[in-house]
């Protein structure tokens, strides 16, 4: 389909714009366009990105750059497992010159976090987080700030078998609209990071690519990307099938449903299909459902790839 | 070790189900196979599974074609062929064991699923009993359900595996019945099993005191009998195997040479029966004396009446027969058969003379017959099945000393006897009387009714059957062989007999494996032109049959096709749909075929890839066919286009 989404503002044809963006991105993230594409289409869901990786492949880099490209205010969280829920929300600190307490913002208040290595951190360090993605809002003494607008958390893992990890429970990963991998880099790209220049100094000269109302402005346009009867029953019978399977603890539920329509409507709209299309679908599919699904002891599909693959090979597209 | 093999990825569990296979259809086997063999298989399997299980690499190319052609010697030397039945299995066997060593891919595990299916194949070959049907029918469940979850995408366990085969089998099971009924069968064997060696136990073509007693021991099955109506009594029931005409006082043997042929003139009723006869790798028929009729032109009869079929009998084989028990011979006695049947040895000097004393005594030839009869019934000889040994002069032994006999040594005796008064005598060996199946309606003939007797000629009659044995134990003829003897003779099922729960359990049993033998196993050609002449069609030769089988596959695929279209006929009314589906259908003509999870817009961008000639077409009917189907404002007249665009596009 050349044709593209009749836009409601011409100055932000998104098609174009994420193509520019992802151009850029893709010069120092190398050879991860797909992954580019879900985190971006992630955000434009109003989803928070999981990135599920050992140490060293680009999590936080990628991160970075985002941040950088789409011209967001990015802070970063290490987590540690003496991390307190207070090192990501802010604290009140009492002030002599006013004779009150203020509140001193945490990193949470920014545009883009990078909440790394979330697994390393206690339950009750992870619940702050997870419950400030949720509300789009913190509470402190009885005082509610909102979090930044557009505000898009990446999170990092790493694989739940390494060691002095608390892996997040299922409701938490639910909250993550899309989980993805990066991966090792093909031989080519390798030799390209080991002789190219570093990828730090590179991001430092990157400009921004969006400003945070283009951004804003396509966000609201993800819903409103036309999804048919015929779509949504593939959607449906996708649902249908995970509930149904034999290999799955549980099958999706229905925020699991929408944050599937939407992911896809935001890959429709960054790659100008007038309408959601089952290859669209088909595109976030894994991303979606690799978290939220979890394999029955006897399933012989044991990661997270291998249950996207088969959901998707299972499912006929009507 | 179970934990271990519990633990094992997806390839390690479908290689376990695979080997598991392969050792259920060797087990019928075991006993056939040289011990070494039966050894090797295990240790492969043993090892390989500790392979799969510690993640260590496989033999080297190199050490596994040295242990496949030490293998292959191994049988060569052990059978010293590599043909033939024992040997093939063998190398079967062990090929199938020495391919574990290679096995590291879905291809490979395929290999050893029909390596063990050709297992189970050749266990027919063996033997075709029911008791083996469940078996084979567990093992190749078994092996169909690993294959199938060999090559599923989706991963499958075991369990669902099975159920689905087991389905599958059931829904072949009508093709299978159509198949076996209507496929057209040639005369004799399809395939003919070579003879096997194998010892069996039966009648022999000679007879030394003491054979047919140990025989006897033996409740093996020698033949069923069905009668197309009434039975004989059984006291007329004696089923004639070899003829014995020479005597060198201890051994009777048949007679290699031809003597002129005496026709016999039957008299009396008419049995018309069926006789299978178990294997035994002999070659006589045994009738119910005497017999007047046979179907099988490979069975001849020779001039003392023995019936014989040219090929030995190495499977289970059944032979149509028409009898008349009362019967004598024409004509008088040729002077070489006189001279042969009248011949004796030099032994046994106290029995020639007390032959011709009788003789001398009586007379004639009945009156002979009848004092020789009345001395074994009224003197102290005893019928026993553990007479002791006998000398030399076997008879003279029998007759002064030991006095205890079983019916070959009453038979021989009174054969002697016989000849020495100058009375042309034979000995026959064969059966007499059998035990009635009620649940089966046939007679059950064991190797414990074995029997012989003598006949004699007497001018103006011909040759007369007289059984001594029923002068000393009339309730052997009468009741058989348990009912003669006393209570410590050891019989064989005595105790089996005892219980009547028992004896009618091995009586249905026997009723259902004859069931099987006859209706199953032997189902040739000529049960089938009977079944197609009950059906109408009469005559009907292996091409029409051909034909007709042909004609009614196509018609029960039809059907079932029809069946099928009707259950997943397309159900929605979406004119976009339809017109999207029938472009796939021409696209699947054309070796295109959409994977079922393929979206449109993948479809047709690799049908594009494979056919450049229709891009231009291809492209409109896919804009057109996503705006409609999932775009937010689709048109009507896009719709006309579209199925037009499909109808004319030139695949």
């Amino acid at each position: 389909m050349e044709s593209p989404v009749p836009t409601l503002i011409t100055q932000a044809d998104p098609v174009e714009l994420i193509g520019a963006t992802i151009r850029q991105l893709g010069k120092i993230i190398l050879g991860k366009e797909q992954q580019l594409r879900l985190s971006i289409s992630c955000l434009l869901a109003r989803g928070h990105l999981l990135i599920e990786d050992i140490p060293g492949v680009g999590k936080t880099t990628l991160a970075h750059a985002l941040a950088e490209t789409l011209g967001l205010h990015y802070q970063r969280i290490q987590f540690t497992s003496d991390l307190l829920p207070a090192d990501i929300i802010g604290v009140s600190i009492f002030e002599r010159d006013s004779g009150e307490f203020r509140f001193h913002k945490g990193p949470i208040f920014s545009q883009l976090v990078l909440a790394d290595e979330v697994n390393r951190a206690t339950p009750k360090a992870q619940s702050a987080l997870l419950e400030a993605m949720e509300e789009h809002q913190v509470t402190v003494d009885g005082q509610t700030y909102p979090l930044a607008a557009p505000f898009f958390v990446i999170a990092t893992q790493n694989p739940v078998y390494q060691i002095g990890t608390f892996p997040l429970p299922e409701s938490q990963l639910d909250r993550f609209l899309l989980r993805i991998e990066l991966g090792y880099p093909d031989s080519l790209l390798e030799r390209e990071l080991l002789t190219g220049q570093d990828r730090r100094d590179l991001l430092a000269t990157i400009p921004p690519m969006l400003t945070p109302q283009q951004l804003l402005l396509m966000q609201t346009m993800v819903p409103r990307v036309h999804a048919s009867d015929a779509l949504l029953d593939y959607v449906q019978a996708i649902i249908r099938y995970t509930r149904e399977s034999r290999h799955f603890e549980s099958g999706l539920s229905p925020r699991a449903g929408i944050a599937m329509l939407r992911a896809a409507q935001a890959w429709a709209l960054i790659h100008g299909h007038a309408g959601v299309l089952p290859e669209d679908v088909q595109a976030v599919l894994p991303g979606v459902v690799g978290h939220r699904l979890k394999p029955r002891d006897d399933s012989s599909v044991k990661s997270a790839a291998e249950v996207g693959e088969l959901v998707l090979k299972a499912v006929a597209v009507p | 070790m179970m934990a271990a093999l519990s633990r094992l990825p997806r390839f390690g569990q479908q290689l376990l189900w695979a080997i598991s296979g392969l050792l259920l259809a060797l087990t019928p086997h075991v006993a056939d196979l040289h011990i070494w063999i039966v050894l090797l298989v295990l240790v492969a399997v043993v090892v390989r599974m500790t392979i799969e299980v510690r993640q260590w690499r496989l033999p080297p190319k190199l050490v596994r074609i040295a242990i496949a052609v030490a293998a292959m010697l191994g049988v060569l030397v052990s059978y010293r062929t590599l043909n033939g039945l024992e040997a093939g299995t063998a190398l079967l066997a062990l090929m199938g064991a020495m391919k574990l060593f290679e096995t590291q891919n879905r291809r490979d595990l395929t290999v050893l699923v029909f390596v063990a299916y050709m297992l189970v194949f050749a266990g027919f070959l063996y033997n075709q009993s029911l008791l083996r049907l469940p078996w084979m029918l567990v093992t190749a469940w078994v092996l169909t359900a690993t294959l199938m979850r060999l090559h599923q995408t989706a991963p499958m366990s075991m369990r669902e595996a099975l159920g689905l085969t087991g389905k599958m089998v059931l829904q072949a099971l009508p093709l299978a019945v159509l198949l076996f009924l209507f496929f057209p069968r040639l005369p004799g064997q399809f395939w003919s099993v070579p003879p096997r060696g194998a010892a069996t136990t039966g009648i022999d073509d000679e007879m030394s005191p003491g054979d047919i007693s140990e025989l006897s021991q033996s409740s093996a099955i020698a033949f069923r009998v069905r009668f197309e109506g009434e039975m004989p009594p059984p006291n007329e029931r004696y089923w004639r195997g070899p003829v014995l005409h020479q005597f060198d006082g201890r051994t009777w043997r048949r007679l290699q040479q031809f003597l002129p042929r005496q026709p016999l003139i039957p008299s009396g009723p008419t049995y018309r029966y069926d006789i299978s006869i178990e294997p035994n790798n002999q070659s006589w028929v045994f009738g119910l004396d005497a017999v007047t009729a046979w179907s099988d032109r490979r069975v001849s009869q020779r001039f003392d009446s023995e019936l014989v079929t040219s090929h030995r009998i190495s499977t289970l084989r059944t032979f149509s027969l028409e009898s008349r028990t009362q019967y004598r011979s024409d004509g008088p006695l040729a002077t070489t058969a006189r001279t042969v049947e009248t011949r004796l040895s030099q032994h046994n000097p106290r029995s020639k003379a007390l032959a011709q004393e009788i003789y001398a005594r009586t007379g004639n030839t009945r009156g002979f017959i009848d004092a020789v009869l009345r001395k074994f019934r009224d003197e102290q000889y005893y019928y026993t099945l553990e007479p002791p040994r006998l000398e030399t002069d076997s008879v003279d032994d029998f007759l002064f000393n030991t006095r205890q006999g079983f019916c070959e040594h009453f038979a021989s005796a009174f054969t002697t006897l016989a000849r020495a008064a100058g009375i042309p005598a034979r000995v026959v060996a064969g059966y007499q009387g059998g035990e009635f199946n009620p649940m089966g309606g046939y007679l059950i003939v064991r190797q414990s009714d074995a029997h012989a007797w003598s006949e004699v000629w007497i001018d103006g009659e011909g040759w007369v059957r007289v059984d001594p044995t029923a002068a000393v134990a009339p309730e052997r003829v009468q009741r058989g062989m348990a009912a003669a003897l006393g209570e410590n003779e050891p019989v064989p099922d005595r105790l089996l007999n005892e219980f009547d729960a028992l004896v009618k359990l091995r009586l249905a049993w026997d009723a259902a494996n004859t069931f099987w033998n006859d209706q199953i196993v032997e189902f040739g050609e000529q049960q089938q032109r009977s079944l197609l002449d009950d059906l109408g069609f009469e005559n009907a030769d292996w091409e029409a049959l051909g034909t007709a089988l042909v004609i009614s596959l196509i018609g029960f695929f039809a059907v079932l096709t029809s069946w099928l279209a009707w259950q997943y006929r397309s159900r929605q009314r979406d004119p976009v749909a339809q017109a999207y589906d029938q472009l796939c259908r021409r696209l699947a003509g054309r070796q295109l075929p959409r994977a079922a999870y393929e979206g449109p817009n993948d479809y047709l961008a690799r049908v594009t890839a494979a056919r450049p000639d229709l891009r231009d077409g291809l492209a409109e009917i896919r804009a057109l066919y996503l705006s409609l189907r999932y775009g937010p404002t689709p048109l009507d007249s896009q719709l006309s286009r579209l199925k037009f665009l499909v109808s004319q596009l030139k695949v």
